[in-house]
């Protein structure tokens, strides 16, 4: 069964189309990443996914619709840097607790079992020393890997990620992107993420989804996505570095 | 402490206990999600309200509580829309409804009206129906807080995630609201319209100088509350000063010390 299956989904917003009769699958375990320009629906794709806006189309995960997904927790979401609170004064280990609330009962008092599985999460991000540590007080890069954490102390079994390296360095993209390599050969999850930019997507990527109102491409990132048809989606020059192989600018 | 054998201050202590725990647990959410302004607005529009409640002859406590209810529904109707400025739709609706209040009271005459009372509190004025009504909100706050706190948290912290949790938002907005309305009527009793912020934004403003972990600021805000309240209350009756103004003062100096410490 795919992890994630999207056929004919379109999604207008006061009358324009924000996505067009967009078809994608992933497969379970995969990394699959969706580029695009800024304003190209890479967001509201994900947002459809977890059920958060209206679209006419099917959407599946696991089999699931998407409310039915997000209610059974095979979905984790990760949104961009811009609308959570960062300064927010909770602990690392207090964050990354947050991602058990849908396992907790009625009451929500953290078993032994989520205390575990908070740890453990944090382990495989490699912030388990950090959990005492004020959230706020972190950088970029492992505020995101807390975030990740989070995640997976959810017990999700696909995480959406909207630009999670906007705003970190080059070396804590480099560590961003080990960890999530790490994290797909240790477990079963499939990981969406999306990015503006094509220069990002590095060899890891599984398969890579231009998008921009339509999808473009869907396959491995290899020959066919060539300078023309990102020239098409971006609709402009591109400067492009896909499997370490510096395409050219025009 | 003969003090204690007063049954005005019998019914201060109680109400200000309850209070402390319930604006506490309030003024954690309130500091974070930034309210301050939004609990100042609640507050002084209540004041409308007491004044309609005099001239119709009815409790001024619920014809309050009907006007703040229905300014924290608005509030959280112009966040969620954002239509209007927040801030500017509460700064507008605040003045109102203070001049609302002040012109009923003016054109009606009504100087048996205790205005002073409502505007800064007064103890003397807690009933044994108050602290009925304290006790029953007290217990509605504690019953939503145990049940929704972990999603409260979640959408302080990251309301979009919250959202993709499957968690109603929206609905909760307007619950937290409601009931932030509601508390805030008890607070009038006891510091009045103007003094009710500081409870709100004291609390968990002291508690985070001392700790990074919600958990422990929350635990730290009740403690503090209380400590403040109850002092400023003992010291209201031996400095013979108002209750309200004596709780807000001590509440601050405690906020003064703790800055100046960590500073």
């Amino acid at each position: 069964m795919k992890a994630i299956e999207v056929k004919h989904l379109t999604v207008k917003r006061n009358g324009k189309f924000i996505l067009e009769n967009v078809n994608l699958s992933v497969e379970k375990n995969q990394i699959f990443a969706i580029c695009g320009p800024n304003g190209g629906g890479k967001t509201t794709l994900l947002r459809s996914i977890i059920g958060i806006v209206p679209y006419e189309g099917t959407i599946k995960i696991f089999g699931f619709s998407p409310r039915e997904a997000v209610k059974r927790g095979l979905i984790s979401y990760l949104p961009q840097r811009s609308p959570m609170d960062y300064t927010f004064p909770a602990t690392v280990y207090e964050v990354v607790m947050m991602g058990r609330l849908k396992k907790m009962g009625i009451i929500k008092i953290p078993s032994h079992s989520d205390r575990e599985k908070v740890l453990k999460s944090l382990s495989m991000v490699a912030m388990d020393e950090f959990k005492d540590r004020p959230f706020s007080a972190l950088s970029g890069g492992q505020q995101q890997r807390v975030l990740i954490a989070r995640a997976l102390a959810s017990e999700a079994k696909v995480l959406l990620l909207d630009e999670p390296i906007t705003g970190l360095d080059i070396q804590a993209q480099q560590v961003f992107y080990t960890m999530l390599t790490e994290l797909r050969k240790k477990t079963d999850i499939t990981i969406v993420m999306v990015s503006h930019d094509i220069g990002v997507v590095p060899a890891f990527v599984d398969v890579v989804a231009c998008l921009n109102r339509e999808l473009f491409y869907h396959g491995a990132p290899s020959k066919e996505l060539n300078i023309e048809l990102l020239k098409k989606v971006y609709g402009g020059d591109v400067g492009i570095l896909i499997h370490g192989h510096h395409h050219g600018t025009t | 402490m003969e003090l204690l054998s007063y049954t005005f201050f019998q019914r201060a202590l109680i109400g200000g206990i309850l209070l402390s725990i319930v604006f506490s647990l309030f003024s954690f959410f309130v500091v974070v999600r930034k309210l301050s302004f939004a609990g100042v607005g609640i507050s002084h529009t209540a004041f409308g309200g007491i004044a309609v409640g005099i001239i119709l002859g009815i409790d001024p406590s619920i014809s309050a509580l009907i006007f703040a209810i229905l300014i924290a529904i608005f509030i959280a109707y112009t966040s969620q829309k954002r239509k209007l400025h927040e801030d500017a739709a509460i700064g507008i609706f605040f003045s109102f409804s203070m001049a609302l209040g002040i012109a009923i009271i003016s054109r009606f005459h009504r100087t048996n009206v205790d205005i002073w009372s409502f505007l800064f509190g007064n103890i003397t004025t807690i009933t044994h129906g108050d602290l009925i009504f304290f006790s029953v909100a007290t217990a509605i706050v504690l019953v939503y807080f145990i049940f929704f706190f972990g999603d409260l948290v979640l959408i302080g912290f990251d309301p979009e995630v919250a959202q993709s949790y499957g968690i109603n938002v929206r609905l909760h907005n307007y619950v937290f609201m409601t009931l932030l309305a509601m508390v805030i009527i008890m607070g009038i009793k006891m510091v009045g319209v103007i003094l009710i912020s500081a409870f709100l934004v004291l609390p968990a403003t002291i508690a985070s100088a001392f700790s990074k972990s919600f958990i422990k600021i929350i635990g730290l805000s009740v403690l503090v509350s209380l400590v403040f309240t109850v002092a400023g209350l003992f010291l209201s009756y031996y400095l013979d000063m108002p209750s309200g103004a004596t709780i807000v003062m001590t509440g601050t100096a405690l906020f003064a010390l703790t800055y100046l410490k960590g500073s």
